[in-house]
């Protein structure tokens, strides 16, 4: 039987009376890396906050390790989360060093420096975070959550902002990671070699739940055109090119 | 230049200054980090309103003030969870309710204005002993909250969303910082005034601020940025017979101005 880390049971998300998303059901297997996808306003992010417990539940039900998402509790220390961009003031003066150790009080100097190591960001140890770019700053989010040793992580398009080199490399990074430290991982992305190339399951959404399962069943030419609009032609990126 | 240290009222204003020059800006440090500027500057004239309604109500005024400020806070954060206005706005609507209803209540309490501006352009120069043991006592505390709070108002103040995903109850991080800091604002008032306290809260902060790239730099410079700024304000004031709470308020200044013009590259 399979081991159900995540359960999304016909989830439907309301702010300000307008209905984000409606209705989505949604299972993660232990290990498994789930693609969200869906074109701009489709509650991608709306559907990870909620799953996070960051935002009130309209209808419907989620639960986490078997818990619910409102009763967490201590729980949350086994919850990574790589946010979309790190909002912050770019002129706080705060090294990467201090960031690590605000989120992970009890890392020694030593573990934060290994997984500074391990996304291959270790020089940046007394960097001010503001002189960081983004996707070495979105590697330090990475060691940040891989310090506290998650069994989930949560990713919100966490290589907007980044170059296509860039971009690929940090998704290496993620899947070297799930495999070493067994991390089951639920990523936004509207990159679509993102999702055939690492995802064991997709989720299509567009506020409802269009399609769910491993990508080259779920993902055929129609329905990406009824994801992403009947106009949409797929190209292939010379820098996405095996 | 030492013989003043000879009078009591020199050395209660000088530990005084120093423990508030050092303690007010460590709280500072996150005020200016989470811009809260205005937030201070509200439960500052919120004492207004307090004071008056202490007179009108024949209760003690200290409890009375710091209950009222209390109530501000509690009024503040309730609205800023309530609603989707931004903070600085949620902030100036209650700056204002408590403004209206202070001058409405100065109307009615004719002859009392003298008390109250004595409150709350206080005179460190006049502090009594059991003052400064307020002062020690609110310093010491103070610093204790402030360390305590230390890893998660930085965790709020980088991300509020990651920090809340991670476990951090960020509602609970910032009602307990704006109690202390309400706290805090509405003690220091009597003892050394609007001005002072909100020049304490910022400038300290807001210099070391210019000359630090980690947070840990930040807080210590911001702390002796207060402690050198309480002793030479309070020497100038002595030597050129001005008032020393402002002494004290354009010497921070003056820090603030030199880290500008010094300010680390970048």
């Amino acid at each position: 039987m399979a081991d159900i880390v995540l359960d999304v049971n016909s989830v439907s998300v309301e702010i300000g009376g307008a209905r984000l998303i409606e209705d989505i059901t949604l299972q993660v297997e232990r290990g498994s890396t789930v693609a969200i996808i869906g074109p701009n306003g489709a509650g991608k992010t709306t559907l990870l906050r909620a799953v996070l417990g960051l935002v009130p539940l309209a209808s419907g039900s989620i639960t986490l390790f078997g818990v619910p998402i409102t009763q967490l509790g201590d729980l949350r220390k086994r919850v990574g989360y790589v946010p979309q961009r790190l909002e912050y003031d770019r002129y706080l003066p705060l090294t990467v060093k201090e960031m690590l150790r605000a989120y992970v009080p009890q890392a020694s100097s030593a573990s934060i420096e290994a997984a500074l190591q391990e996304v291959g960001v270790h020089r940046m140890l007394h960097h001010p975070i503001g002189k960081l770019s983004g996707g070495q700053l979105q590697r330090v989010v990475i060691a940040l959550n891989l310090l506290r040793k998650p069994e989930i992580l949560f990713l919100d398009e966490p290589a907007t902002g980044v170059d296509i080199e860039g971009e690929s490399r940090f998704y290496d990074i993620i899947e070297r990671l799930r495999e070493q430290h067994h991390l089951t991982v639920v990523l936004v992305s509207h990159d679509l070699s993102v999702v055939t190339r690492y995802a064991s399951q997709v989720l299509c959404m567009n506020r409802r739940l269009l399609c769910f399962g491993p990508p080259a069943e779920a993902l055929d030419a129609e329905m990406i055109r009824l994801v992403y609009g009947q106009d949409t032609t797929l190209y292939a990126h010379r820098e996405h090119q095996p | 230049m030492m013989e003043i240290l000879q009078y009591p009222f020199f050395q209660r204003a000088l530990i005084a200054s120093v423990l508030l020059g050092f303690s007010l800006p460590l709280i500072g440090v996150f005020v200016v980090t989470r811009r809260l500027s205005f937030f201070s500057e509200a439960i500052a004239h919120s004492a207004f309103t307090g004071l008056a309604l202490s007179a009108l109500l024949m209760t003690p005024a200290m409890p009375t003030v710091i209950a009222f400020a209390m109530l501000v806070t509690l009024a503040i954060v309730f609205t800023l969870h309530r609603t989707e206005i931004p903070t600085d706005t949620v902030i100036g609507v209650y700056l204002a309710l408590c403004a209206g209803a202070g001058i409405l209540l100065l109307g009615v309490l004719q002859g009392y204005q003298t008390g109250l501006f004595q409150f709350l352009f206080g005179d460190i120069l006049a502090l009594a002993w059991e003052d400064v043991w307020l002062v020690v006592v609110m310093c010491v505390g103070s610093v204790l909250a402030v360390l305590a709070m230390w890893n998660a108002l930085l965790r709020v103040s980088v991300h509020r969303e990651m920090a809340m995903a991670m476990g951090t109850s960020a509602a609970r991080v910032d009602l307990l910082f704006l109690v202390l800091l309400a706290v805090m604002v509405t003690l220091s008032l009597k003892l050394i005034g609007i001005v002072l306290v909100t020049a304490m809260l910022l400038l300290p902060a807001a210099a070391a601020r210019n000359l630090t790239h980690s947070f840990r730099g930040m807080a210590l410079l911001a702390c002796v940025i207060g402690g050198v700024s309480s002793v030479l304000g309070l020497y100038a004031s002595y030597w050129f017979g001005t008032a020393s709470g402002a002494a004290i308020v354009v010497t921070a200044a003056v820090m603030f101005i030199l880290s500008v013009l010094f300010r680390r590259g970048g």
